[in-house]
């Protein structure tokens, strides 16, 4: 037995505890923390789980084929062989199919290293594809048109155009010989590596796109943060490529040339990445380098969306301008954008900028309207909309780079208006700019509608 | 014309549909713990299983698909929560750590029939007989210790002994690879 920093029999009898209706408060309370704060802990518990639910099934089907009667271990008084319970009914007539037929996919699953290591998040008309598809180490992906989004196990993302051929080396890997991809490592996540015939790329934090033409040789730009690159050629150790760089491999024999620096070939997979279908109107979304400090950018012409930290869990208690479709605007109720709606349970959310920033020296403005349409993969969660909200929200929602000091007039103003779509994944933006810098946040759902 | 010599692919799907229930409700157990939450959850997810069958290729594996289904309908389930204020057995955060947890439970370790089924035939009739009144009639552990006029203590440590048992017992199996 491996060792557990928690305590394994007090774990295992809180598990038998909870299964019963008298399931205390406290005893409650201490299995949660238990789980919340130790990854072996819920190792152990979810194995405990599915070892209780193959038992009733197992134990069920049992009684349902011998139609025997119970007797209990020191007395003799029978129960009711039948009806069975519920929950075992459910799982007799598997059982039943299992034992008599058996199970080929049952025999072949395959143990820790070949679970799966990659899921489908997102597709755009890539044929065969389907979001929630799953792939495991040594699973290849092809397709001639369309995108699809890759999320690995280790949270790194990969979006991807076709015409593209994939190999899923492992969960923080792949192997990539044709096609364009943008790779995005969010958060702590490092050493996402990618393989192509004429270099292997590693991440040290980042987002990157790399291209692979027919024949291997390989572009790669980085995004955001740096790489390394350790293909053979590499023999004197790595070479590192800082945000804003390119280079150009033509095979393994060859050192990295520069060439110069295309985010453009990038925006649809780069997009596609965050989850945005449509951006259209007067909105753009920011690259890169604007992501990173969207206080500091100023954009006359457009709303930017601006992409911000993800898979952030919400805590109970935590307040929103807005949950539910609807139209929001304070023009008639000027306090309106302060109603509030309290989260009663955590809410895990990928968080989005959209600001209107035309620089300082703003008074000279004419009033101007800005409107846009977005549309996400993901249903919209949450809206928040004033600056209150926004300012406290700061903190767990903007990018570690973020400054906004100096950010005045943020949340909805009066003539502004913003509409979320029934389906929960339109928005709707008409903003009517005078002065100052307006800005919203946009909470989409981390992880993916399956249709 | 359907072609009579081959399954059709409702056929296949409701195979393995069956087939894979065990599976799909060790993952949603494993994800929201003991209760009502669970049975809702493989509930919810033979449903959309169902619904969405003609989407499923008899050639592809059918339980990686179902499994990733039943991660939603979890999390669905979860989300659900914020019209009630119930206590569950495990709260929202804990499912959303839970889910990946039970998705690599049920894709790597062997919980396999037949390893399972040797196992539980070496225990003894008195030791089946107590594990089958609580996971097969559904007995809770104060009824069984009533019946059984012992104490609740044992019977829970009894219970937690034979588990143990036959969890080291299923590794064993599958080590000596004694279970194809």
């Amino acid at each position: 037995m491996s060792e557990a920093a928690f305590n394994q029999e007090r774990l295992e009898e809180l598990l038998l505890a909870s299964a019963d209706e008298a399931f205390a408060s406290s005893e409650h309370d201490e299995l949660n923390t238990l789980l919340r704060d130790d990854a072996n802990a819920r190792a152990f518990a979810s194995q405990f789980l599915a070892l209780d639910a193959a038992l009733a099934d197992q134990l069920g089907a049992d009684a349902m084929e011998q139609r025997y009667a119970v007797e209990y271990p020191t007395n003799s008084a029978k129960v009711a062989p039948f009806p069975f319970a519920k929950r075992a009914l459910i799982g007799a007539a598997a059982v039943f199919l299992i034992l008599a037929i058996g199970i080929p996919f049952l025999r072949e699953k395959g143990r820790s290293d070949n679970a799966i290591a990659a899921t489908v998040q997102r597709t755009d008309r890539a044929s065969g594809f389907t979001t929630g598809d799953t792939f495991r180490p040594g699973d290849p992906i092809r397709f001639e048109r369309g995108r699809i989004v890759l999320k690995f196990l280790s949270g790194a993302k990969l979006a991807t155009q076709g015409p593209t051929e994939i190999l899923i080396t492992g969960d923080n890997s792949a192997e990539m010989t044709r096609g364009r991809a943008t790779i995005r490592v969010p958060g702590e996540i490092k050493g996402f590596t990618l393989d192509t015939p004429a270099e292997q790329v590693v991440d040290l934090g980042t987002s990157f796109g790399v291209a692979v033409a027919e024949g291997g040789a390989t572009s790669i730009a980085v995004f955001e943060g740096e790489i390394e690159l350790r293909g053979e050629q590499h023999s004197g150790g790595p070479q590192r490529l800082l945000a804003g760089s390119s280079v150009q491999v033509a095979d393994k024999n060859e050192s990295p040339s520069a060439i110069p620096y295309r985010f453009g070939d990038y925006l649809d997979t780069w997009r596609d990445s965050f989850g945005i279908d449509v951006i259209e109107g007067d909105l753009r979304i920011a690259n890169p380098g604007e992501r990173q400090n969207p206080g500091a950018v100023v954009d006359t012409s457009h709303l930017l969306l601006f992409p911000e930290s993800e898979s952030v869990l919400l805590p109970t208690g935590f307040q929103l301008s807005a949950t539910e479709p609807g139209i929001f605007s304070n023009e008639r109720k000027p306090r309106a954008a302060k109603r509030e709606v309290t989260l009663t349970a955590p809410l895990k959310v990928d968080s989005h900028l959209l600001q209107f920033n035309p620089g300082g020296n703003d008074s000279g403005n004419q009033p101007r309207r800005f409107s846009g349409h977005l549309r996400f993969d993901r249903p919209i969660v949450g809206l928040l909309l004033s600056k209150a909200m926004l300012d406290e929200s700061d903190a767990i929602l903007a990018l570690p780079s973020t400054n906004f000091e100096g950010i005045f007039r943020r949340g909805i103003n009066v003539g502004d208006q913003v509409e979320l779509a029934p389906d929960r994944h339109s928005l709707r933006i008409s903003f009517d700019i005078q002065n100052g810098v307006d800005q919203i946040r946009v909470l989409v759902a981390t992880e993916p509608e399956l249709n | 014309m359907p072609e009579p010599s081959s399954p059709s692919p409702s056929d296949a799907f409701v195979r393995a549909l069956t087939q894979s229930q065990t599976t799909l409700r060790g993952y949603c157990q494993a994800s929201l713990g003991h209760g009502e939450e669970a049975k809702e959850a493989l509930q919810r997810t033979s449903i959309v299983l169902f619904k969405k069958s003609a989407d499923w290729d008899p050639d592809t594996e059918f339980l990686r698909w179902a499994i990733s289904v039943a991660k939603f309908e979890v999390l669905g389930v979860i989300r659900d929560r914020q019209r009630e204020r119930h206590r569950y057995v495990f709260d929202s955060d804990v499912v959303e750590q839970m889910v990946d947890d039970a998705e690599h439970t049920v894709a790597s370790s062997d919980y396999r029939s037949e390893a399972l089924e040797t196992c539980l035939a070496k225990l003894s009739a008195k030791n089946r007989e107590l594990l089958s009144a609580y996971y097969a009639q559904g007995e809770s552990i104060q009824e069984i210790a009533t019946s059984a006029n012992r104490g609740l203590s044992a019977i829970k440590v009894m219970l937690l002994r034979l588990r143990r048992r036959l969890g080291e017992c299923i590794e064993s199996q599958l080590a000596k690879g004694e279970v194809a």
